[in-house]
Order: C-alpha cells, then sequence, then structure tokens
C-alpha cells in the first residue's frame, strides 16, 4: 500500500457530488500536484483528507492505517499538516506566536504543568521556540518575527501559515493553492522552498495550485480533477499531452 | 532597551525591566496603601482585588478563547455559597474551603462548557445567561443549604488556627491570593495553552488542523474560568460575611464584561485595569457630585455613566485602557522621534 492512498471518495452536498470515486495514491517523497479548474473539489478533497468534511463514501489510509472520518486534530497527530487557501492565522498574534502553534501537537507537558509554568513547561517553550528559529531561517521570516499578522502582506502572511505547518514536523503537507497572493519573486522563492522542503525535511507533499507553470516545475506527478472526478494522472509531461486535460482547461 | 541574549528572556514573566519596575512599584504601594489611606480605602481595594481575580477568569475565556460568557456572577455564587457551605454547615476550615469552591465551580464550568460546546456568539450569549438565570432560582429555592433570599452570615477567613480579625490582614490576604491567580493567568498565557486559546478564538477550523482538541480545550477555558470566579466568589463571601442572591446578579455579570472591555480585551494588565476603573467609577462620579453638585445631581447616574463608557471605548479605544497605555509607552519610549 502507498504512503496516502485515497479509494473511492466521494463526498456530496445536498445534491451537488463535489468528488464522486476519486482513487488517488502517494509515494513517499514525492510531490504531487493536483490541479483542476474552480470547483473541481480540490479543496473538499483536502478537507477530506484533513477531517474538516466527513465523506459519503470511500475510504483513506495514511501510512496503512485508515484515518477515514478521524477528527482533524487526530489526522493532525498522525502527522498531516495543511494550509489554507485564505490564511487562517490569529490576526492579533505575531508572527512567531503565529508559527509556535503549530508545536501544539508535539507539546508533551500538562495543562496544570503550563498553569504552573514548571520547569518542564519551560523546556518545552525553549524547544519549541529553537524549532520555530529554525523554520524562520529556513523561510527567511527573521524580519518579521515580532510583527502582528495582521499588519503584514498577503504573500508574507501564506508563508507564516507555511512555517507553521512545517514546525509541526509532518510527514504529508497539503499545500491548498501556496502561491496564491504571491509576487513574483516569492514564487519564485516557492518553488526553491518546495524542493527543500522535499529533499531536506523529506516531507511528501500533496499540492493544490493554479499556476500551471510553477505545477510543472515542482511536481513528480500531477493528478488532474473535473467536476469531482479524476481525468489524469501521471507525471508533467504526460499531462501535458492528455487531450482531456486540454479540453478540460481550454474547452473543445 | 532591554537586550536578550537567550530564548529564555522571550518568556520571562516581565520580557522588560520596565514593567517588572512598574510592577514593584504597584507593589510597594499596595503594601502601605492600609498605613496611609482609611478603612474604606482598604475596603475598596480589596474589593477590586476580588474583582480583578474574576475579571481574569473572563478574561482568559473571553478575551483569549473567545467564548463570551454572561454568566460569571453566577459562577461567583457558587463559589461563594459553596464556601458558606462548606464552613459553616460543615465547619471545614477557610484555608480548604478557598480552593474546594474554586474546584466546585470548575467541575460546573466544566458541565457549562460541555452543554455550550457547539455555541458561539450570540447563542453562547443566551446560553450563559440561561444558566445565570437557573443558578439563582436554586439559590433562591435551595433554602436549607443557601438560606434562600434571606442571604447567608459567614465567618472571617481564617489561615489555620490564625483568624483574620482585622479588615487590614484580609486586605493582604486578598492581595496574595490575586497576586497567585495573575501568576497563574500570566503563565497560561505565555504558554502553549494560551496560543491554543486564541488560535481557537480565531478559527477553529486551523486549530483543529493544528492538532488542538476543540472539545478538551473549550471545556478546560470553561473549567479555568469557572475556577477563578469561585475563588473570588470565596474571598467575596468571607471578605463582606454576608452574601444574598442579590449580590450576584446579571448586571454583575455584565459588569465583569464591561470590565474586560475597558481595560483592554485579551490582556492581563487589562483584566487588573479595568476591574480597578469599574470599581472606583462610583466614587469619581461621587467625586464629581461634590465638584459639582449643580451639574451631578441625579442618582441614577451611575449607570448612564457605565454606558456612556462603554460606547467610548468600544467605539474610540477598542483596545481598552492597556492598549491606551501601550501607546503612550511607546510614545516616550521613542520621544523624541515619531
Amino acid at each position: 500500500m502507498s504512503f496516502l492512498d485515497i479509494q473511492g471518495l466521494s463526498i456530496s452536498f445536498g445534491g451537488l457530488r463535489a468528488l464522486e470515486k476519486v482513487d488517488l495514491h502517494l509515494d513517499e517523497g514525492e510531490v504531487h500536484a493536483l490541479i483542476g479548474p474552480n470547483g473541481a473539489g480540490k479543496t473538499s478533497l483536502f478537507n477530506c483528507i484533513s477531517g474538516v468534511y466527513k465523506q459519503t463514501e470511500g475510504r483513506i489510509y495514511f501510512r496503512s492505517q485508515e484515518i477515514t472520518g478521524l477528527p482533524p486534530h487526530k489526522v493532525a497527530m498522525r502527522g498531516i499538516a495543511r494550509t489554507f487557501q485564505n490564511t487562517e492565522l490569529s490576526p492579533d498574534m505575531t508572527v512567531l506566536d503565529n508559527i509556535l502553534l503549530g508545536r501544539h501537537i508535539r507539546n508533551r507537558v500538562g495543562v496544570f504543568s503550563r498553569i504552573c509554568f514548571t520547569a518542564s513547561t519551560r523546556r518545552q517553550e525553549i524547544e519549541d521556540r529553537k524549532r520555530a528559529e529554525e523554520i524562520i531561517d529556513f523561510l527567511e521570516l527573521q524580519a518579521w518575527r515580532w510583527a502582528p499578522v495582521a499588519n503584514l502582506p498577503y504573500g508574507i502572511r501564506k508563508k507564516v501559515e507555511l512555517a507553521r505547518a512545517l514546525v509541526m514536523d509532518p510527514e504529508l503537507l497539503l499545500l491548498d493553492e501556496p502561491s496564491a497572493g504571491m509576487n513574483l519573486e516569492e514564487r519564485e522563492d516557492l518553488i526553491f522552498w518546495i524542493e527543500d522542503i522535499k529533499e531536506d525535511l523529506k516531507i511528501t507533499i500533496l499540492l493544490v495550485e493554479h499556476a500551471i507553470q510553477m505545477v510543472m516545475e515542482v511536481s513528480d506527478r500531477i493528478t488532474v480533477l473535473d467536476y469531482g472526478k479524476v481525468i489524469a494522472s501521471g507525471p508533467p509531461q504526460e499531462i501535458q499531452q492528455n487531450p482531456k486535460v486540454i479540453e478540460a482547461y481550454l474547452g473543445k | 532597551m532591554d537586550i536578550k541574549t537567550n530564548y529564555i528572556d522571550d518568556i520571562k514573566i516581565f520580557e522588560e525591566t520596565s514593567k517588572l519596575i512598574w510592577f514593584l512599584f504597584f507593589m510597594v504601594f499596595l503594601l502601605f496603601v492600609p498605613l496611609f489611606a482609611g478603612e474604606y480605602m482598604v475596603y475598596m481595594v480589596s474589593l477590586t482585588a476580588i474583582y480583578v481575580i474574576v475579571a481574569l477568569g473572563l478574561n482568559l475565556l473571553s478575551g483569549y478563547a473567545g467564548q463570551i460568557s454572561l454568566g460569571h456572577a453566577a459562577f461567583m455564587a457558587i463559589g461563594a455559597y459553596s464556601s458558606s457551605y462548606l464552613t459553616v454547615k460543615l465547619g471545614l476550615p477557610f484555608w480548604f474551603a478557598l480552593p474546594a469552591s474554586g474546584v466546585i465551580t470548575g467541575i460546573v464550568g466544566i458541565l457549562l462548557g460541555i452543554a455550550a460546546l457547539r455555541l458561539s456568539g450570540f447563542y453562547l450569549a443566551i446560553a450563559t445567561m440561561a444558566f445565570a438565570f437557573i443558578v439563582d432560582e436554586v439559590i433562591l429555592n435551595w433554602v436549607s443549604v443557601t438560606n434562600g433570599a434571606n442571604g447567608i452570615k459567614l465567618p472571617g477567613p481564617s489561615i489555620g488556627p490564625l483568624a483574620l480579625k482585622t479588615d487590614t490582614q484580609v486586605y493582604y490576604l486578598i492581595i496574595a491570593i490575586t497576586l497567585i491567580m495573575i501568576w497563574a493567568a500570566k503563565n497560561i498565557t505565555r504558554s502553549s495553552l494560551g496560543r491554543a486559546f486564541a488560535l481557537i478564538r480565531d478559527s477553529e477550523t486551523a486549530a483543529e488542523t493544528m492538532g488542538v482538541n476543540l472539545f478538551k480545550y473549550k471545556t478546560i477555558a470553561f473549567c479555568i474560568s469557572a475556577f477563578y470566579a469561585g475563588i473570588a466568589g470565596s474571598l467575596f463571601a468571607h471578605f463582606l460575611k454576608f452574601i444574598s442572591p442579590s449580590n450576584f446578579s446579571l448586571m454583575d455579570s455584565i459588569g465583569f464584561i464591561i470590565m474586560i472591555l475597558v481595560g483592554g480585551i485579551g490582556t492581563i494588565p487589562g483584566s487588573v485595569f479595568g476591574a480597578i476603573f469599574i470599581t472606583f467609577l462610583p466614587e469619581g462620579i461621587r467625586f464629581l457630585k461634590d465638584i459639582f453638585p449643580f451639574f451631578v445631581v441625579e442618582t441614577g447616574l451611575q449607570g448612564l455613566v457605565y454606558g456612556l463608557i462603554l460606547l467610548v471605548f468600544i467605539i474610540l479605544e477598542p483596545t481598552g485602557l492597556y492598549g491606551r497605555w501601550l501607546i503612550i509607552k511607546r510614545y516616550w519610549e521613542n520621544f523624541p522621534l515619531k
């Protein structure tokens, strides 16, 4: 069984079938892109994996263990992190505090110990801070560390969200349109970072993205969704030539 | 400007030396209050300190975790009546009754938290208000424990065999406990617990996908907040030595919300500032009355001023007194630069 295995996943909202019998397989260590026109069901698929939506049918396996129907916080505990299409950060908190939030699943200190701020809490906080600083260095967020998120440009917020997901030390990272709202320079950086996340941090990535150029550059394999169905799956060169994909994107 | 050389500096209680100096200054002031101020002043400061505890608890729940409560006077009542039952009826000592009433109230907080788990905003406000009405009815009708509308008399606080007789002694006890509660609140907000609360407030979806168990953490927030109110209630009961249902009305609950809004929502010093401001407000109005007897005559003035202050703060200064204080402080730190 592969790293992430989605079998026959369907979800409907009222009469609308957002996903229909979707099969998706991810190998460990790959960057897998999910593309498709607006409303194709890409974000719905993300929400099913991370437990925000409950699927109508189908099963999801992560590292050979079923995660179908687990609540989101348990999915996170298994090592699946995600970012959101429109950032979901705490606007009044600093960049650093937002990033530290990602360390929640790595916390081993009890509630009472945190209320008393015992030595173990102190150690945990320092450990979390160190990891957060490593990721801040990695994503070059040093200049923004103490800035409240509300004051930041959108591109930086996307980076903060990426950092928050990375400090979770996940095994699988779900990125929902990471380049949206970024300028050209930030997009180019993002391509390098995705490669570094894959190579250095050894994190498998599932990516929803509209910037086709970027998708072609970073992904090992691409799956194309249209009207909730998988219409093609394969390496970038193959997808580029696929007549069904060209039809879905450009029309007949 | 302090220069930080390691990460511990960022998680200290007083991140800046200036804060520590202000704090010490304030402590010295509190220490000497009974020496230079009259009995009435000692009474007022004690009362303020008790309200600081409630405001802290409410701020952790509403300001940090984003769960509004119109039931904090009821939590306080539960703490007060638990304490009275434990000391008067069961004859248990005060040092045991104080934390015990906090725990009892905390458990009630957990139950309310579980019941209100899926509610937010208006619905949560109504639910907590309904809870307060229920508590009120229970107090009025459970005469064997609460003595109904007639109220109940209590002994003053004691520590072991040492009974605290004078108001000054009780004053020091209340201040000490308030300090412990401030310390605990600060610990919550500087640890991952406070960050989890803040993310629940700002985005439940994000909190869940970051691994925050909403059920657990919302319940914890309610429990801690109720515990604070319970401790305050117990202190309140033994401080006044008499409690009746009229001490814990809906207006008091609203008063607590005004405290954190005026002081600064989502901040620890805000709870303190707000409690001081609101408790001393009637004094201020009385003071104005003495100076301008012709303009300030109506007795209903207090409610009007309450409402006016709330309006002004919500419209002009949503970060509260503490937010304003920070702005002024930053101005002088950077003076004459902008």
